[in-house]
């Protein structure tokens, strides 16, 4: 590695949201890194559950798919971290499919979370055009649930 | 002769607090999805028999006509914290006979075996708070293949117990700990609940996941402390090891 390479790694870490790069070659090994002012070093035992994903993932070059946003979709978020139910009970016809129209404020799931069952509920009229997380999977708050195409009034 | 002051005209003695209107029914689907569709705030349903009472996502209740408490209350309130409320309100409503106990994440036992449980369910912005108790169950009331073992309150304590006292015993201390909630003393409820569960520093197993409970997070989750990192509980059935 010579010194314009190295410049080049400093001038990457620089621009990025990264703290640290490693780089070894043939033997060598480099590692650079910054302070990350503002972020407090969680103690260990909390990163197992508490651990934030990619926070300082570089962005990827590959072309995204557009947002739903984008797509002029709207989407259901969930309300409370918990787990995610697609009927009112297991063995119960689910309340909505892809597909299906819901019309605003109609319960379109079920969020489980300490005993505490909360009904999700569409805040728009529109039509189911994807359901984003599977029956019985773990949700965060905010996480979106599905995706619709709104039907104007 | 001076005005009567306002308060004194519109009632004074009138009971306002949960249980102000107590709705008897003989058969119902639940009578969370009672209270749910009705939306009243403070209003007792109760039911003889529920054709789908439920406890956590659909572990079936058992309720038999005539043998059990089986009753919801109307909240128009937030959920957060009401399954604390109940837990602590049915413990303080069957003292001193009974010395109930609360398990996480909210089943009420003695002497070992199941006599009641919660759940909360919630729709936009109103909340049916459900409570079962079995209370004239004899053994042969349970099928064989329960899940956990269960009792009523009359094989346990050998007093017979009546369905309405018990409701009333309940509605008392219900109304305290929902009125603190609602004054925004939630993490005093929490903690509440949190000794009454007696589990912090506990050693817990859950499936593959087994350790000593480090904390009682807010929301009412375990942190298990394990050799690979703290895990977070939220659900299922969990074994305490010591």
């Amino acid at each position: 590695m010579d010194l314009n390479e190295l410049r080049e790694m400093i001038k990457i870490l620089e621009d990025s949201g990264l703290s640290e790069i490693e780089v070894e070659e043939e033997g060598r090994r480099i590692r650079l890194s910054k302070p990350a002012p503002g972020i407090i070093q969680m103690a260990p035992q909390m990163q197992h559950y508490a651990a934030a994903p990619a926070a300082a993932k570089p962005e990827p070059e590959t072309v995204q798919e557009p947002s739903f946003a984008d797509q002029g979709l709207f989407t259901i978020d969930s309300p409370m971290v918990g787990t995610f139910y697609q009927s009112p009970a297991p063995g119960e016809p689910p309340f909505i499919l892809p597909g299906d129209q819901v019309a605003k404020e109609q319960t379109v799931c079920i969020v489980e979370a300490m005993k505490i069952m909360n009904e999700v509920a569409s805040k728009t009229a529109g039509v189911i055009v994807r359901i984003l997380v599977e029956n019985g999977d773990p949700v965060e708050y905010g996480q979106p649930l599905f995706a619709l195409r709104p039907i104007s009034a | 002769m001076p005005p009567i002051p306002e308060h004194s005209v519109s009632g004074a003695f009138a009971y306002s607090g949960l249980g102000h209107t107590i709705r008897h029914f003989d058969s119902v689907t639940s009578t969370n999805d009672v209270a749910l569709s009705e939306r009243e705030h403070g209003v007792v349903y109760v039911a003889r028999a529920q054709t789908r009472g439920r406890g956590r996502h659909g572990h079936h209740w058992i309720s038999a006509p005539g043998l059990g408490l089986w009753f919801s209350v109307g909240l128009t309130m937030p959920p957060q914290g009401l399954t604390f409320a109940a837990a602590l309100a049915v413990r303080d409503g069957l003292m001193p006979e009974l010395d109930a106990e609360i398990r996480w994440p909210n089943d009420l036992y003695a002497s070992g075996k199941k006599i009641g449980g919660i759940l909360v369910e919630h729709r936009n912005g109103h909340s049916a708070l459900g409570i079962g108790v079995n209370v004239h169950h004899r053994p042969e009331d349970f099928p064989p293949d329960l899940e956990k073992p269960a009792a009523s309150l009359a094989m346990l304590s050998g007093v017979a117990w009546e369905a309405e006292a018990v409701l009333q015993r309940i509605l008392g201390p219900l109304n305290e700990y929902v009125t603190r909630l609602q004054q925004g003393f939630y993490a005093e409820v929490h903690q509440a609940w949190a000794d009454a569960l007696g589990l912090l520093g506990r050693r817990i197993q859950r499936g593959e996941v087994s350790g000593k409970v480090c904390a009682i997070r807010e929301d009412g989750a375990l942190l298990v402390e394990t050799p690979t990192g703290a895990v977070r509980i939220d659900s299922g059935l969990i074994e305490q090891v010591d």
